[in-house]
């Protein structure tokens, strides 16, 4: 049955660019073991420039095993893959990992360094507050979805300045945010257009909002005054 | 953008040089014809070395049913003022359907239209296409992807043992 002409083989011949969009659907560490598939396959995992992270993929929820599991996985690959640009950049780690907030940080920062368009992290609430600095702060991003995992509302989000010049969609979960991050959030996001906030709490005293035209948010399109101390987003 | 009604047919030449007449919207699906016609208006006649003849008459057939599928939407939702939400929900199932039922190819016509719909930038049938060659690879041991798409396997057993023996963390089983 084996078809001794390479030509045959039309799988290996596509470009690299489309392997690694199909690669894209796959679980992380499907994607790696094509290494052994052919020599064609050999590297192709290394320079894939989405990289999907989900706890959820390895394993059950709450288990030693499958925590320990994921962080030797991603720091293996992170360490292994080339140091190429990356597309998109996923990590969801919605269950608490032991003493990691070091090392989920660690692969945000990894990420941030190779200039994604697309960042979508959820993280536990000291990992996000390692790393919030640094995110608000990465020019290259266009699409940034930030959530925390629990929502104990204990943090204020508080990044030092905002300057995401190019970001056109934001999205925030589950996250305790004051006016000085809402007006930072308007000032440093110039392009923005699309604006989502879910479970964030908003701690708001009084404030203006003068918003750009085009700007997509139904609720707020004049300008919104708002007197409540805090109120729920 | 005013365009009369009456509608502009564009040619599409394979590379084996047969021609398919499309109408201008149908070969609008295609960004890669779009960018092309918005250049340059007054082309009717363009030639895709790129695609067969049998893979460009797919890519035609599945622009013509999302278009027509598409058409079909936008007159219901004007005749009644406001599409129905169940009328929605079973044209979309049905054009789902029919997605599904046009992946019904061997691998190989599968990756020419992975190409053509790369080419030709039809993001629809990308998408369909890209998912369906991944499902083929989900949740299936080395050998069984191999045997799948005929992907000859030119690694010596030592090789293969040596690329095993570079990354241990992806062969780990887990659950």
């Amino acid at each position: 049955m084996e078809d001794t002409e390479n030509s045959n083989d039309i799988i290996s011949s596509l470009p690299d660019s489309v392997i690694h969009h199909i690669m894209s659907f796959l679980k992380k560490k499907e994607t790696v073991q094509t290494c052994i598939l052919a020599k064609r396959w050999k590297n192709l995992w290394r320079t894939l420039p989405y990289l999907h992270l989900n706890l959820n993929d390895f394993g059950q929820y709450f288990s030693m095993d499958s925590s320990q599991l994921f962080i030797n996985f991603i720091s293996n690959l992170l360490l292994l893959r080339d140091p190429t640009g990356l597309h998109t950049f996923q990590l969801n780690c919605q269950a608490p990992i032991k003493c990691a907030d070091q090392i989920i940080s660690g692969w945000a920062l990894y990420a941030l360094r190779c200039k994604p368009r697309v960042l979508s992290l959820h993280v536990p609430q000291g990992a996000a507050l390692q790393i919030c600095h640094s995110v608000f702060k990465c020019a290259s991003l266009e699409d940034l979805h930030f959530g925390l995992f629990d929502t104990g509302y204990k943090i204020n989000l508080m990044p030092r300045i905002i300057t995401l010049p190019h970001l056109k969609r934001l999205q925030l979960d589950a996250m305790l945010l004051d006016e000085n991050f809402v007006e930072n959030m308007f000032s440093g996001c110039p392009n923005l257009t699309d604006l989502h906030l879910s479970r964030c709490l908003l701690n708001i005293q009084s404030m203006v909002l003068k918003l750009g035209f085009g700007f997509g948010l139904g609720m707020l399109d004049k300008g919104v005054e708002s007197d409540d101390s805090e109120k729920l987003g | 953008m005013a365009r009369s009604s009456t509608e502009n047919m564009i040619t599409l030449m394979s590379s084996d040089g047969e021609e398919f007449m499309v109408t201008e919207k149908v070969a609008r699906e295609c960004t890669t014809i779009r960018n092309m016609l918005e250049d340059d208006c007054v082309i009717t006649n363009i030639p895709l070395p790129n695609v067969t003849s049998d893979i460009l008459s797919m890519v035609i057939e599945y622009c013509m049913e999302h278009v027509a599928a598409a058409e079909k939407a936008a007159a219901e939702t004007a005749e009644k003022g406001s599409s129905s939400a169940p009328a929605a929900a079973k044209a979309n199932k049905d054009l789902e359907e029919w997605d599904k039922a046009f992946m019904n190819v061997d691998v190989y016509t599968l990756c020419d239209l992975i190409l053509a719909a790369n080419y030709l930038n039809v993001s629809g049938l990308l998408d369909l296409t890209i998912q369906t060659a991944a499902n083929l690879i989900k949740g299936k041991s080395p050998e069984q992807i191999r045997k799948t798409f005929h992907i000859q396997n030119d690694l010596s057993l030592e090789e293969e043992e040596k690329i095993r023996s570079q990354t241990p963390w992806a062969f780990e089983k887990s659950e």
